[in-house]
């Protein structure tokens, strides 16, 4: 384990796969709060905490700055910190007029699949506004054939977005875009194998959407420790599809597996198509990166399928 | 050589096998049966049967396979048999209308416990039948045995009211073989059970331990000496020759290369059960009635077809990637088997990726006695060859 994710507040908007929690705010008790960060501490890891709208007591701010984090806040937070991730469902972007530029901003975008037609436009709104944005799209599991055309069109402006400004001294970053041109390996989310979650009921889970999907998916608490079963299934290794893929950017969020195929080692046809679109458009970006003479130290090879387990029975049968 | 080797399914591992669980119930109450949820309810309709038929006809490039295994079980699927009359009609009437090429390439398939056999309704529908069936009547070997287990629901013993069908049987299907199943209790008795089914004529033992944690200390001890009498019998009295028994193969107690040696054991995920509600199942024992402790995996059903996502992992599971460290690097991995349902029902996550190593020792002990029975009859027949050899030999000098 690396880092730590604390849940500071029931209601803390997501950042992710998982949809936001319809919960009041309750922020976690002090003595809690304290006693997880003495755990991290002794753990020597880095903490992430999430928190709802509302900006934390002076006596949390004060227990949190003992140990070096990072906030995940809602828009509604407020945004003086530049080191605090800002997390933007797609239906905020109007809101941002009110917001001052900040080119050294980290950003998550939160994008559903009704509002994919617009994922062009609300990047383009938040020009000036992030360093490096994070792009994460609601209800893959929902894609069809339809969804999945439209996102690769909406990727192909996307990338001459990016290609736009990739020779300036500060270029900045659109994680489904620009990922895959600097990774050698699989840089996935890894919950469960680098990073683990505290919820504000004191248990331990693999992440935060399996707090909010169902409370008995804990593993492990402040004083047992963390016992993840089956934590084997979690790792790269042991994921028969991931493990010969190379998108390498690919989220291969567990939690999203869990719910599609019954099985944490095991993507969805669909986040696998979704995350070939993405390594496909990096490949093209890749090429005319090349052409104006800036060339990332990779190379993506060209491949004849966008679902691996395609490409895995295609073997088995021969 | 004569050497009778070990039966094989009809188009082993090349047919679909799609599976109708006609009824839960069943006559019998066996005490190692897997299946918890039997019931007299759960009746299979005639309109399910014939939506799932429609559903798997007209999808020919999902069910691509050549040929087809179609699988009636239970409970016992001969209390339902007027149904599965009326199924296999439709199925063969809808195979020629479509011109599907599983009309020339299709089987009906049944594991009875054999009581209603002699039925007349039973036996109509094997004569309408008889050119694609195969039916297994499962016998338990001796009375003693059989009984231990095969039990009525009043706790009587099912023995004679089986073994009065089995010179029908064997002389409709003359090649048929018999599954056994052993549990702890039982293990004493293999070696009469197995030489009196020799006995009444069946030339093929299929038997296994159970894979359920049901076993004790020492348990191990007694299969393997059970096994070794077993080997010394049949190769003094040549039994061999004719005969088969499952527990002696040549190809268990082997190594396994992690890449080379890295296939699923199990076929779940290729074939299709259907319950009674219309209800798609990997394999039967994914369905409730099948499970102690686990939610049923339903993959989709007659209405709205199957959801792929849920079939991915089993048909990208492998070996290893199931398997412990101990069972990996196992010096006499081969032939160790499971079943994928078992390891969902036993694993301590709701996952089919962690194999149950319940027979772990049960296999260990299978293996010395396997190899013991193969050094020695290899021994004799290579004697044996030699010897006719020389006899030829000598004809030719003459």
């Amino acid at each position: 384990m690396q880092y730590l994710i604390v849940i500071l507040d029931e209601a803390a908007t997501s950042f992710c796969y998982y949809p936001s929690p319809n919960r009041k705010a309750k922020l976690m008790k002090l003595e809690m709060l304290k006693e997880v960060i003495f755990f991290a501490q002794k753990e020597g890891w880095l903490l992430n905490f999430l928190v709802g709208d509302n900006t934390l007591p002076k006596e949390y701010m004060e227990t949190i700055d003992v140990i070096n984090h990072i906030l995940l806040t809602p828009l509604s937070y407020p945004q003086d910190n530049v080191d605090n991730v800002m997390v933007l469902n797609d239906d905020q972007c109007r809101e941002l007029d009110n917001i001052p530029d900040n080119p050294d901003k980290n950003v998550i975008l939160r994008v559903r699949k009704e509002n994919l037609s617009s994922l062009y436009t609300l990047v383009k709104s938040l020009n000036g506004k992030f360093r490096r944005l994070n792009i994460t799209l609601e209800n893959i599991d929902l894609f069809n054939e339809k969804d999945l055309n439209l996102y690769e069109q909406q990727l192909n402006h996307l990338s001459q977005l990016y290609i736009n400004q990739s020779n300036k001294e500060t270029p900045f970053e659109i994680n489904i875009v620009s990922d895959r041109l600097f990774l050698h390996q699989m840089n996935n989310c890894d919950a469960g194998v680098k990073h683990i979650t505290f919820a504000p009921n004191g248990n331990f889970y693999i992440c935060p959407a399996f707090y909010y999907e169902d409370i008995n998916n804990e593993c492990g608490n402040l004083k047992t420790g963390i016992n993840i079963k089956n934590s084997q299934l979690l790792r790269l290794d042991h994921a028969p599809i991931c493990r010969v893929c190379d998108a390498y950017h690919c989220k291969r969020c567990v939690w999203l597996n869990k719910k599609t195929t019954f099985n944490v080692n095991t993507p969805s046809h669909e986040q696998c198509i979704v995350s070939h679109i993405e390594r496909n458009m990096s490949r093209n970006v890749l090429e005319r990166l090349h052409q104006n003479n800036i060339i990332p130290d990779i190379v993506i090879e060209s491949i004849d399928y966008l679902d691996p387990f395609d490409n895995i029975n295609k073997r088995k049968n021969i | 050589m004569n050497l009778k080797e070990n039966s094989k399914a009809w188009q082993e591992g090349m047919a679909k096998s799609i599976t109708f669980i006609v009824t839960k119930d069943c006559q019998l109450a066996c005490k190692y049966c897997y299946l918890v949820g039997k019931n007299s309810e759960e009746r299979m309709s005639f309109d399910v049967a014939k939506q799932a038929i429609d559903f798997v006809l007209s999808n020919r490039e999902m069910f691509n396979e050549h040929s087809v295994i179609y699988d009636f079980i239970g409970g016992e699927p001969f209390l339902e048999i007027e149904l599965i009359d009326r199924i296999c009609d439709y199925l063969k009437e809808q195979m020629y209308i479509l011109n599907h090429p599983w009309f020339n390439s299709y089987r009906f398939n049944f594991s009875t416990n054999g009581i209603m056999y002699n039925d007349p309704r039973v036996q109509a529908y094997i004569t309408k039948n008889v050119s694609h069936l195969s039916i297994g009547i499962t016998i338990d070997g001796t009375q003693h045995k059989h009984d231990m287990n095969r039990i009525y629901k009043d706790g009587r013993g099912s023995y004679n009211d089986v073994v009065k069908n089995i010179p029908l049987w064997l002389k409709q299907f003359p090649d048929s073989g018999t599954k056994v199943t052993v549990g702890s209790e039982d293990l004493p008795f293999i070696v009469e059970s197995v030489l009196h089914l020799y006995s009444l004529g069946i030339k093929d033992v299929n038997i296994n331990v159970v894979f359920e944690n049901v076993w004790k200390e020492g348990d191990d001890t007694i299969l393997e000496s059970q096994l070794l009498e077993l080997a010394n019998i049949m190769i003094e009295k040549k039994l061999y020759e004719k005969h088969s028994c499952s527990f002696f193969s040549d190809f268990i107690g082997k190594p396994q290369d992690p890449e080379r040696d890295n296939q699923n054991w199990c076929g779940a995920g290729k074939m299709l059960s259907i319950d009674a509600e219309g209800n798609f199942y990997p394999c039967t024992r994914f369905a409730k009635y099948s499970l102690r402790s686990k939610p049923p995996i339903i993959i989709g059903n007659i209405h709205d077809g199957i959801n792929t996502n849920l079939l991915r992992p089993f048909l990208t599971l492998d070996r290893c990637t199931q398997s412990t460290e101990e069972c990996i690097a196992c010096e006499v991995g081969s032939g160790c088997a499971w079943c994928q349902g078992e390891n969902y029902d036993a694993a301590d996550t709701a996952t089919i990726f962690q194999r149950a190593t319940a027979i772990c020792k049960m296999h260990k002990a299978r293996v010395r006695a396997n190899n013991y029975y193969w050094s020695r009859l290899s021994h004799i027949l290579q004697k044996e060859e030699l010897a006719q050899l020389r006899k030829e030999r000598s004809k030719c000098n003459i």
